[in-house]
């Protein structure tokens, strides 16, 4: 009994030792408001995002339904791919918030919007034979790149814009394809609209805490793999780095329009938004938040700072991005080092920070 | 005082054999219950069946997954080895059963390497030699075990166990990070951050220093309180707060609950009294009384005679040494991890990495880069990513894929950046060494970097 007394004493001592000596730990760690930064992201950043893929993609519709149904010459086709990039564009704004509505099983919108490098040969057998059940097709047949395909032509096979329209005169299976397409994605993205507006704003704003499946995780999480699509797939495939060194233009996204830098200067864009929460409380802050001291330089310092680097380095790049990859890659490979340099900040610095997991699945632990 | 001397004195005394025999129960349910959940969450397949490749232990190389019906059939027969340790049913066979299959399992992919899977392996072996089911069992009952008394030393290796288990993950914790900084614990707890009412208080650096020290004093000190009879149950009502706590606020699985259940061996016999008089009531047949005469004639087997002594000495002096390897290599142990594995190092540190790898043809022409979720899964790249042995294995796995797509003498770069308990990614491994040439072996890795800064002591509040 005498030694558990002296232990007791020991322990006791121990504490308030610790105490002594950092006079100040009491002072709360970070203070970090988590409702009002997740709030700011549901109503500033998010809701807008996937308000204006909607209403784009409306217009969108509206112009194909046109261009199909009624004028077929180049005024409205030109009309027409206006209001495609509008909405191309949009959806590089969206990409990052692939989670809740957006990932919901009979949506799925990054799949089925956005998957590169298009099935030429299978959306053309869908059109031959007048397929207009848009969710029976694979994802590599339908979304943007399809649409793209339909407005631009195969760039491989120099497609005029002539040829473009005649097809639609020639194949009336080709214009019911096209629009089966718009109206399944309106449908698509004007769910998933209607999902935030209608109780998962409040789902993802009262999901706090950092533990997997808390709205901030996925926020993270998805914020990284946006990243790394942009980074490998926009970037890297068609620099042929999966190729032997062989570049891929015809594996980049925007081929057909050859908008692929464009598209990849939005999503960076939009990336860089996302962390900083835009004007307003974002992950930026939470990171300065947390900040122990241990590293020179602030962790949302050092990772702006990285996003300038690349952000200079995609600006710089002149003309379109078949043309760097034809007589720019040591640009482009420049381009290429400094997204590389920011992947650790995001991926590992950021989570570890915020004891965010990035669990791919449960475990047993340790 | 922990009477040393009677511990030691392997074969003088007789025991009451219910301490044992709830162990063997306990740890038969909850070996039984983490069998079933690891079928029922789907993890044969995910961990045995899908990937194309796996993680091999150094020495282990040999050790093949076989075809998924006969995966699933060995791990339909390890869980019958459960119910026989559990019950006490064919106990002998069914211990050694389970050893083989669970350490077969576990020596498939390093990737799923835990520390209380080690122990289970260890408790296993141990088990084999120890008389569990001669008392509450069904050998018993259906007089295959003569009921009898059992000697010292077969409680007492299972205590030592637990004790080297307990206080080498205490003594892991006295590094500065840990006593200084109070990390990884701060960022664990960051985690709480909204959790309402208690959340505000775990981000506190009050909570993660006091969690830190907690942890510490509890691990190398528990063993101990354990021994002594006036303590030993102050110190099991902390083993069921600590592993309960720890149980709330990570994702630890069953570990908690073994080490509930497996501490319970501290007890001696009499303190099963009160149970045994309760449980006796509803079923007497269970509780046959050990006559005298059995006691001579069968206690204590298997004797402490033979080659046992040298397979237990072997074990523990094993178990004593083996953790502290580490001392051999140069650097620090938590940014290279050699001699890291095995050493009852528990909920240490907060290391990730980002892993990523070219593979250039022997002229330096062509040049593929990897995507690493086309080859591994999620958690065996999370693995792969901060530790040098999975590099290697997993270089050498990439050089004989691309060789096999006709790439002659392909080369094996990597990227590869870590973090560790909250510092800066930074560079993990040489760049410039080509990975394919690189070997797993007990020689120190010299292409890992040295770990970028030491430890610097800060205060968390300082700047603040």
């Amino acid at each position: 009994m005498r030694i558990y007394c002296i232990v007791l004493v020991v322990i006791a001592s121990l504490f308030t030792g610790c105490t002594e000596k950092t006079g100040d730990l009491v002072t709360p760690n970070c203070d970090f408001d988590h409702t009002a930064m997740l709030t700011h992201y549901a109503d500033s950043l998010i809701i807008p995002a996937f308000d204006e893929l909607q209403q784009s993609i409306a217009e969108l519709k509206q112009e194909g339904y046109f261009f199909t149904d009624g004028v077929r010459d180049i005024n409205t086709l030109q009309s027409l791919r206006t209001a495609f990039l509008r909405a191309y564009r949009a959806q590089q704004a969206v990409s990052v918030y692939y989670f809740g509505p957006a990932r919901e099983q009979d949506i799925m919108l990054n799949e089925r919007f956005n998957t590169f490098p298009l099935n030429i040969a299978a959306v053309e057998d869908a059109i031959s034979q007048g397929t207009t059940n848009i969710d029976s097709l694979f994802k590599t047949s339908t979304g943007f790149p399809a649409l793209e395909y339909l407005l631009y032509g195969n760039r491989a096979a120099g497609t005029t814009d002539a040829q473009v329209i005649e097809l639609f005169e020639q194949q009336p299976h080709r214009g019911a394809f096209f629009k089966a397409t718009l109206y399944n994605m309106a449908g698509k993205s004007t769910a998933v609209i209607n999902a935030w507006r209608n109780g998962y704003r409040e789902t993802f704003i009262d999901n706090t805490g950092a533990a997997e499946g808390s709205s901030l995780a996925m926020l993270v999480n998805e914020l990284n793999f946006d990243y790394e699509t942009l980074k490998n797939f926009k970037i890297k495939r068609p620099l042929g780095k999966f190729d032997g060194g062989i570049v891929q233009p015809q594996k980049a996204e925007g081929y057909h329009s050859n908008t692929g830098l464009e598209l990849a200067r939005k999503q960076l864009e939009n990336i860089i938004t996302v962390f900083n929460g835009g004007n307003g409380p974002g992950l930026d802050n939470y990171c300065a938040c947390l900040d122990k001291g241990i590293n020179a330089t602030r962790l949302d310092i050092a990772i702006n700072q990285q996003f300038e680097e690349i952000q200079y380095r995609l600006i710089s790049l002149q003309g379109t991005l078949t043309a760097n990859l034809d007589n720019n890659v040591a640009g482009m490979n420049d381009l290429l080092d400094e997204m590389q340099k920011l992947v650790p900040l995001i991926k590992r610095d950021m989570t570890s920070e915020m004891g965010i997991r990035i669990t791919y699945q449960d475990n047993d632990g340790d | 005082m922990l009477n040393l001397k009677k511990h030691i004195n392997l074969q003088a005394e007789y025991r009451h054999p219910i301490g044992l025999a709830v162990f063997r129960i306990l740890f038969g349910l909850v070996s039984l219950v983490s069998a079933i959940r690891f079928w029922m969450k789907g993890w044969i397949e995910e961990f045995y069946i899908k990937p194309g490749f796996f993680f091999k232990y150094y020495g282990f190389e040999w050790v093949e997954a076989a075809p998924p019906a006969v995966l699933y059939s060995l791990y339909a027969l390890m869980i019958i080895c459960c119910i026989g340790i559990m019950l006490g049913w064919y106990y002998r066979a069914a211990a050694i059963g389970y050893f083989l299959l669970f350490t077969y399992f576990e020596l498939l992919d390093k990737t799923y390497y835990l520390n209380h899977y080690y122990f289970i392996s260890i408790i296993a072996f141990l088990l084999i030699f120890l008389p569990a089911s001669s008392y509450l069992s069904v050998d018993v009952l259906r007089n295959k075990t003569r009921p009898s008394l059992i000697r010292g030393w077969h409680v007492n290796v299972l205590r030592l166990q637990l004790g080297i288990l307990y206080f080498y993950a205490g003594i892991a914790k006295l590094n500065p990070e840990w006593l200084f900084n109070a990390m990884p614990m701060q960022i664990w707890l960051q985690e709480f951050s909204s959790t309402p009412v208690l959340g505000p208080f775990l981000t506190t650096p009050f909570a993660a220093y006091g969690a830190s020290y907690f942890g510490l004093l509890y691990d190398c000190t528990l063993p101990f309180f354990l021994c002594f009879r006036n303590t030993r149950a102050w110190a099991y009502a902390a083993v069921i707060i600590f592993h309960l706590a720890t149980s709330a606020l990570f994702p630890i699985g069953m570990f908690p609950y073994i080490m509930i259940g497996a501490t319970l061996i501290f007890f001696p016999g009499s303190a099963f009294k009160k149970i045994r008089r309760k449980v006796a009531r509803f079923a007497p047949a269970i509780f046959i009384r050990i006559k005298g005469t059995q006691k001579k004639s069968s206690a204590g087997r298997p004797a402490f005679s033979g080659t046992l002594p040298v397979i237990l000495t072997a074990h523990f002096i094993f178990q004593l040494i083996f953790p502290f390897r580490y001392l051999a290599y140069p650097g620090n142990l938590f940014w290279h991890e050699q001699g890291f594995r095995f050493s009852w190092r528990v909920m240490l540190m907060e290391k990730s990495g980002f892993a990523e790898f070219r593979v250039v043809s022997a002229d330096g022409q062509k040049e593929w880069h990897i995507i690493n979720a086309d080859y591994l899964t999620p958690a065996q790249e999370k693995m792969m990513s901060t530790q040098p042995d999975f590099i290697t294995q997993y270089a050498h796995f990439l050089c004989e894929t691309f060789r096999a797509r006709g790439v002659a003498d392909p080369k094996v770069y990597g990227d590869v950046f870590v973090t560790l308990n909250g510092r800066r990614s930074e560079r993990y491994i040489d760049p410039a060494t080509d990975l394919a040439g690189t070997n797993d072996s007990w020689a120190h890795k010299q292409w890992i970097l040295p770990s970028p800064q030491e430890t610097k002591f800060v205060s968390i509040s300082a700047k603040r």
